[in-house]
């Protein structure tokens, strides 16, 4: 694994990064937009590097007595999932799982390209290039992010069906192919080092829908982040949205050489690539969800609160929802299947269930954590205002007491505003509720990779005492996830 | 394992047995109001004989699972394979089994080793164990607790459950009114727990009386209201497993039969949470496949909304098999060595469900449209001036109206009759209801103080060190009492 001073030195690539409202951006390690995002990818990087977080971060040594990062393994056992899960979970919760792409996570991408050309079928040199780059991720450690291909919505809305592609070949070369066009959101392209673009981009080639991977740095991108989550400058006020904006964004490929090695045949959908994602979504979920129990927790005992029945049962309905998430994780890890090539994967009805459960939950979650502290939440003060000489007095004497300074609470209580009620958390609910396709798509999965409908159905059958026909409903399992809505156009242009 | 026959010819023991409404039964095995489920029973001890389900009922070495002391993974598993394969033949509605009464006294047995109140009560509960595995006996549970009107006795010291009467060198003698249980009708021994108050040598003490004995009179709830023709009620006319209350008169225990147990609530339930959740994922899963039978006779495989309502009922019944998933493969251990399956994970499944189980019931009175209320009996089927009407009416696409028709009764029997009432009314009490299955996730769940802490790093203000850890190991809610009126009312 690179140090974090290397991937940082990466990043000064000559990239091409806009970022909404505040324009051009020379260098991601420096601007105040990017700057403290790229900080935490460095720490990620030299987490691995910290013997304090080896047990956690690295597998046991291997024939050679090396120990290489759970975050770059290929898993073989259900013991290397929960090596690779725990090391999830334990650095998705130190940025209250508000970082959700990381090169772990781009492993995973990449094992996923490598599902979808094996499903795919296109044959053994198509299967060598996704083996090929994903050896390369796993070996360097290189940041990959991922984006499903999906046009922005002018394209969408485009006149001539033929245009609404997100991207479109402008020629082929020896070389490769060069691409024109506009890709939808995608997470952290301006921190990343490749993007890969799934099948959805409309791509063809030889008939097989195509996806393709394209550096950041490659002449002709362009990477545009969003607009920053508004937030306090002041840490104290903010001190996750300050760290944990990492910035979704669109790309534009204007002629870009995608060299052939980088490109692969795939189904149009994309959920093989996603065979290993989910897991890690339902992680990061999981993670948001016990960073929220745990200021619930120290809250409660902040505000003094742990005798109080009506406070412990809004924990309980916490636990409840966290216990269920974990117990997920636990079964999908335990109970695991494997590909036809020898990997070992989470068992998704699994995973499904507990995201499915936690889809429902997170809305109650957070207005639980809004509800715990009481009003103090709103009226809490800033460390500036503790320290003006006029008002220090009497917010020590409105703030403090039981063991806790007016400081001290403070801290707390803005640690839990910036967490449920901040910029950065509607950021955090808007992203989720498309990035892996929102509830509908997890109950697709889910009616996709239930196993039991013929024997659930035909086994009640056996309860009567007549002749009753077979029944068969392997046509609801088959059925397709419903097909990404159309935006219809206007007949005429709005002036 | 015994045979059914067997079983049967047990029942003959001289019990007395009463049915609210039915006056007493002179022999269960033969009287209407029990004899279909002395059959249920009869037949769950033949199928450990039935080739075909020997490798669910049957561990590799051929003891059935139903009597296994888990020490493994493999071994819980085991005994999870055969409880839900079995108990999704009654679609959930039988809840107790020789297999229950097993897992009953191995948390008794673990109770009194965490008790640890002198050897005796761990060999004794060891050999009842060994007894129950060698014989097939049947035992069932009850709590111990006090029926309303001995908890509204003016005297406190009267407020209780079972007095003891005297003791002797073999045993003690016992007298009172314990409250509800199941299957006692047809179990051959009842655990009574140690919410009786009785104490040994200072200890909380169960014990286990069995249902033969002279002194025993068992009082069952009346039977859940069902029609007499099986093909309106396929599931009540069977499976009616009559909860109910036992009398004490001055009755012999002998001590080998009297327990010093953990008073915790974790203690004896250490193994029947378990089965309680997957009693529930039965009824659970019953409902999803009728939901799904329906789904096809009614020709609504391909219609969108009713796909959504499957996916509904389909979610959470995957909750509760991978909750059961995590809990066999994440497990405990207790002190001795048995495997007890994961707390935490289980009362996650248990509060999920608890919570859905409404819903997934108004999920199948939905489906099938308005034709579940209207749908025909068998004998309206034959009348001949109705027919061909009804032919008419319920037959069609590659279903006959018969085959409609009994569906769609099984589908009412399930969901919409009293055996269903009794269901609901008796899960929300059995296990402690919702309160105390959130009460055991709060007792299980694990990090309080580390997530509480953790969050702390966020912060740049030194913090003081938390410790909320009080709020996982709060003693059980005390059960609610009831307050006396000023003066006996006339």
């Amino acid at each position: 694994m690179r140090t974090g001073a290397e991937y940082r030195e990466e990043l000064r690539d000559g990239r091409v990064v806009y970022v909404m409202g505040e324009g051009r951006v020379d260098d991601v390690t420096t601007h105040p937009a990017t700057r403290a995002m790229v900080e935490e990818y460095v720490a990620w990087h030299d987490r691995h590097h910290d013997p304090d977080w080896a047990d956690i971060l690295l597998a046991p040594s291997d024939a050679s007595g090396e120990r290489r990062p759970w975050a770059l393994r290929v898993p073989r056992s259900g013991a290397d999932l929960i090596g690779m899960g725990r090391s999830y979970a334990k650095t998705l919760f130190y940025s209250a799982g508000n970082i959700t792409h990381d090169p772990a996570y781009g492993h995973l991408i990449a094992m996923g390209i490598l599902n979808a050309v094996i499903e795919h079928g296109a044959g053994a040199e198509h299967v060598a290039r996704a083996r090929a780059y994903h050896e390369m991720i796993a070996g360097t450690g290189r940041f990959l992010t991922f984006s499903a291909g999906s046009a922005p919505l002018g394209f969408r809305l485009r006149p001539d069906p033929a245009t609404r592609a997100a991207v479109k070949r402008v020629r082929e070369t020896d070389e490769g192919v060069v691409l024109t066009g506009r890709v939808g959101m995608h997470t952290s392209p301006c921190y990343a080092e490749d993007v890969y673009v799934g099948a959805l981009c409309g791509l063809q080639i030889d008939g097989h829908p195509a996806s393709f991977v394209v550096e950041i740095r490659a002449k002709g991108v362009t990477t545009l982040c969003r607009k920053v989550a508004p937030r306090d400058p002041n840490p104290f006020l903010a001190p996750l949205s300050n760290r944990f904006d990492e910035l979704d964004g669109t790309l534009w490929l204007d002629e870009v050489l995608i060299p052939w090695e980088h490109v692969f045949f795939v189904d149009q959908s994309p959920e093989p690539v996603a065979r290993y994602l989910t897991w890690h979504h339902l992680y990061n979920w999981g993670s948001r969800a016990e960073f929220t129990l745990g200021i619930a927790l120290a809250v409660t005992d902040a505000m003094r609160l742990k005798d109080n029945d009506a406070t412990v049962e809004y924990l309980i309905d916490l636990m409840a929802t966290v216990q269920t998430v974990r117990a997920a994780l636990t079964a999908a890890e335990r109970d695991p299947e494997f590909t036809s090539y020898g990997y070992c994967a989470p068992n998704l009805c699994h995973a499904l269930a507990g995201g499915t459960a936690l889809f429902k939950a997170r809305q109650q979650i957070a207005e639980i954590m809004r509800i715990i502290p009481g009003s103090s939440l709103v009226v809490a003060p800033s460390d500036s205002d503790l320290a003006a000489p006029d008002l220090s007095v009497g917010l020590e004497e409105a703030f403090a007491g039981g063991g806790y300074t007016a400081i001290q609470r403070a801290a707390l209580l803005q640690l839990a505003w910036d967490h449920v009620a901040s910029g950065l958390d509607g950021r955090e609910s808007a992203f989720e509720l498309h990035a892996s396709g929102g509830m509908p798509s997890w109950r697709g999965r889910l009616r996709q990779t239930f196993g039991d409908y013929n024997d659930l159905a035909n086994a009640v059958l056996q309860q009567l005492d007549c002749d009753m026909p077979q029944i068969d409903l392997g046509s609801i399992p088959a059925r397709p996830m419903a097909p990404r809505r159309v935006n219809a156009p206007s007949s005429g242009d709005k002036k | 394992m015994r045979t059914g026959a067997d079983y049967r010819a047990a029942l003959r023991d001289g019990r007395k047995v009463v049915i609210m409404g039915g006056g007493e039964i002179d022999d269960v095995t033969t009287h209407p109001a029990t004899a279909a489920m002395v059959e249920q029973y009869v037949a769950w001890y033949d199928r450990h004989s039935d080739p075909a389900w020997t490798d669910t009922l049957l561990n590799p070495d051929g003891t059935p699972w139903a009597f296994v002391a888990p020490r493994t993974v493999d071994e819980v598993l085991g005994i999870g394979r055969a409880i839900t394969k079995t108990i999704f033949l009654s679609a959930g509605n039988i809840t107790h089994t020789p297999l229950y009464g097993h897992l009953i006294q191995m948390g008794v047995l673990v109770a009194t080793e965490t008790r640890n109140a002198g050897p005796h009560h761990a060999a004794n509960a060891e050999a009842y164990r060994k007894r129950i595995a060698e014989t097939g006996r049947f035992l069932t549970f009850c709590g111990g607790a006090a029926i309303i009107g001995q908890r509204l006795q003016p005297n406190p010291a009267d407020r209780v459950a079972v007095k003891k009467v005297h003791e002797t060198d073999k045993g003690m003698i016992v007298r009172g009114r314990l409250g509800m249980h199941t299957s006692p009708a047809f179990a051959e021994d009842v655990y009574v727990g140690s919410l009786t108050g009785l104490q040994i040598d200072g200890h909380p003490a169960g014990f286990i009386v069995p249902v033969g004995a002279p002194g025993v009179t068992t009082l069952c709830r009346k039977p859940a209201t069902r029609e007499q023709n099986p093909f309106l009620a396929p599931l009540s006319s069977r499976y009616d497993e009559l909860d109910g209350q036992i009398w004490l008169d001055d009755v012999f225990i002998p001590w080998e039969l009297v327990f010093a147990v953990d008073p915790a609530p974790e203690a004896i339930p250490r193994w029947l949470r378990w089965h309680h959740l997957y009693g529930w994922l039965a009824k659970a899963e019953f409902t999803l496949g009728l939901t799904f039978a329906l789904a096809d006779a009614m020709g609504l495989k391909e219609h969108d909304p009713t796909v959504e309502y499957l996916v509904d009922i389909i979610a959470e019944v995957q909750t509760v098999r991978t909750c059961i998933a995590a809990a066999e493969r994440d497990p405990e251990f207790t002190a001795s060595g048995y495997c007890v399956p994961n707390h935490a994970h289980l009362a996650a499944g248990g509060i999920s469900l608890f919570k859905a189980r409404q819903r997934i019931s108004e999920i199948l009175r939905i489906v099938p449209g308005s034709s579940l209320v209207v749908a025909p009996s068998d004998r309206d089927l034959i009348i001949p001036e109705l027919a061909q009407g009804l032919e008419e009416s319920f037959g069609g696409g590659g279903y006959t109206a018969r085959q409609r028709s009994a569906l769609l009764q099984l589908a009412w029997d399930h969901v919409s009759s009293a055996l269903d009432g009794r269901e609901s009314t008796f899960e929300l009490h059995a296990s402690g209801g919702l309160p105390g299955w959130r009460h055991w996730l709060r007792r299980s769940f694990r990090d309080y103080n580390q997530l509480a802490n953790a969050v702390l790093e966020m912060i740049s203000v030194p913090m003081p060190k938390i410790d909320v850890a009080g709020i996982g190991t709060a003693s059980v809610a005390a059960r609610r009492a009831v307050s006396l009126p000023p003066a006996e009312k006339k």
